[in-house]
């Protein structure tokens, strides 16, 4: 061996490596951090004062619509901000930008300027700005989609989108604390396990993946069984070994999904968003259709680092952080009358 | 766009993937180059040569990471360039990489060299390593950083990181030797 050859034999290197050997993040100095923190903390302290004053001048804010509680303890959050509410879900404190398109950044920043913290809600938004029912559905492009599970705000939101709108401008105050309670998300008790060790390289990893919901579903037993069998088994760990091992049907599989109203839905799964519906997905482990199947769960582009065998559920930003103790469950729609918006909204 | 339809558009014979891989992925390619080569003219006719080499690769190949696919050519481009060179023209850091990896490997010319053996070698030395010597190495002998930029990323002195490169390369020698390659 020369010097060349060693060279170019370096050049050869796994892309995992190579990944391993990217930019570091560089920080920035900590002088000009500590100047802006200081000087953000004197206008912090003078506007809060200013703004305690304020509120004292002003009258007290009732809430028209009776109350929900409940007394589960809600999950501690999608992960990263300490101050975020852990009573709503974030779609309730979240304006999406198809509807900030419909505003401008003056009239946003009024907005923000009146409802701030806890009152920053998508009702309190769509009340402001007038924005009507129909405008809201054709801004969000959800026309044709209202009867579909609300599977693009969150994998395991169980409302469809329409329920969603409902909750905005419906009656039935219920709907609306159910849609928008933090623990209406339900999360699997069990985080997802990636089954193939290391980046297989002829399937797309959908298909080593068992959801944390399926394991579940099945039972702790049989999921022990099963991985006690298949788990070092490589090629042969994957989702249809895993549904034939537990005799788990097709109807059970969408069930313990929540994909009931979803297989028309672009499946949003950790490896792509927009490729094939749910039911297609749904197709490629239960059909009878080897060409089907072997589109589906052929490699795709991916991130090109996954983790091994043991438990991954951080793709696509999504962390799921555990369970709640109990869950809201919807039992169906009231009668209560919602008062106008004469006063912005809150929901305890 | 993502690597898989840049991919389909060179099976396709679609000259748009060209632009998409200049877009996506011509930065990285120029710093390769120019960590390598250091020499403007060099780096603009090592792009260009690294585009076309892709052009005539795929098809057939169907790499999973384009980007280190493109890197990997670069880098034989860049090599290759700087031996064509006259030594009075050669600029970059090959201009120091290659003595320093000569102190693992020496310069002796081989009938037959396993390269896929070789590889699997320095994976596994680099496997063994610590990410912060891992991280040395690759950005060192891989992407061609120069001692200057890898002291500044890891903020520390020119004079550790030579060390800690020295350090390594006496440990990949002694990997090499025990594994029964000559050296």
């Amino acid at each position: 061996m020369n010097t060349k050859q060693l060279f170019l034999a370096i050049g050869d290197l796994d892309g995992e490596l190579i990944w391993m050997g990217r930019p570091k993040k560089q920080r920035k100095p900590l002088y000009g951090w500590m100047l802006a923190a200081a000087a953000a903390v004197v206008v912090g302290v003078l506007g809060y004062a200013g703004l305690m004053e304020w509120r004292q001048q002003q009258p007290p804010v009732v809430d028209p619509r009776p109350t929900v509680v409940t007394t589960t303890t809600a999950p501690n959050g999608t992960g990263g901000d300490e101050n975020a509410c852990t009573v709503h879900s974030f779609e309730y404190h979240n304006i999406d930008g198809y509807l900030l398109d419909l505003v401008s950044q003056e009239e946003m920043d009024e907005f923000t300027k009146k409802y701030r913290g806890e009152e920053m809600t998508i009702v309190a938004f769509v009340e402001y700005f007038h924005i009507s029912r129909e405008q809201f559905i054709a801004a969000m492009r959800w026309e044709d989609a209202l009867g579909m599970t609300a599977l693009h705000h969150h994998p395991y939101a169980p409302y469809t989108y329409g329920q969603f709108v409902d909750a905005i401008y419906g009656d039935d105050a219920a709907l609306t604390a159910w849609v928008f309670n933090a623990d209406t998300l339900q999360y699997p008790e069990t985080e997802d396990v990636y089954l193939f060790d290391g980046v297989c390289e002829v399937h797309q990893p959908e298909y080593h993946r068992v959801n944390g919901a399926l394991i579940e579903y099945v039972g702790e037993e049989k999921w022990n069984a099963y991985y006690a069998a298949y788990g070092d088994k490589g090629e042969e760990a994957n989702i249809l070994t895993f549904v034939e091992f537990c005799g788990l049907t097709r109807e059970e599989y969408i069930h313990a999904l929540n994909w009931e109203k979803a297989l028309e839905h672009p499946a949003p799964l950790h490896a792509t968003w927009e490729e094939y519906t749910c039911g297609e997905f749904v197709d490629a482990i239960f059909g009878d259709d080897p060409a089907h199947s072997e589109r589906i769960f052929a490699y795709s582009v991916f991130p090109l680092f996954t983790s091994s065998s043991t438990a991954s559920t951080t793709f696509d930003g999504i962390t799921y952080t555990g369970p709640s103790t109990t869950t809201t469950v919807y039992t169906g729609p009231t009668t209560t009358t919602r008062a106008t918006a004469t006063t912005h909204a809150t929901v305890d | 766009m993502e690597d898989k339809r840049i991919v389909d558009l060179f099976w396709a014979r679609d000259e748009r993937a060209l632009d998409a891989v200049r877009r996506q992925y011509g930065k990285l390619c120029r710093t390769i180059a120019h960590n390598l080569l250091g020499n403007a003219e060099d780096v603009e006719e090592c792009e260009n040569d690294a585009y076309l080499a892709l052009w005539n690769a795929i098809p057939p190949a169907r790499p999973r990471s384009l980007s280190a696919y493109l890197g990997r050519i670069t880098r034989n481009l860049a090599v290759n360039r700087f031996h064509a060179r006259g030594a009075q023209k050669r600029g970059g850091e090959l201009v120091e990489l290659l003595p320093e990896l000569c102190e693992v490997v020496g310069d002796t010319v081989e009938d037959a060299f396993d390269g896929a053996h070789t590889l699997s070698l320095v994976t596994a030395f680099l496997q063994e390593e610590t990410a912060e010597y891992r991280w040395l190495f690759l950005r060192r002998y891989w992407y061609g950083d120069s001692i200057a930029a890898l002291a500044e990323q890891s903020r520390c002195g020119e004079s550790t990181v030579k060390m800690r490169l020295a350090r390594q390369r006496e440990r990949l020698r002694a990997y090499l030797q025990e594994e029964g390659v000559s050296v």
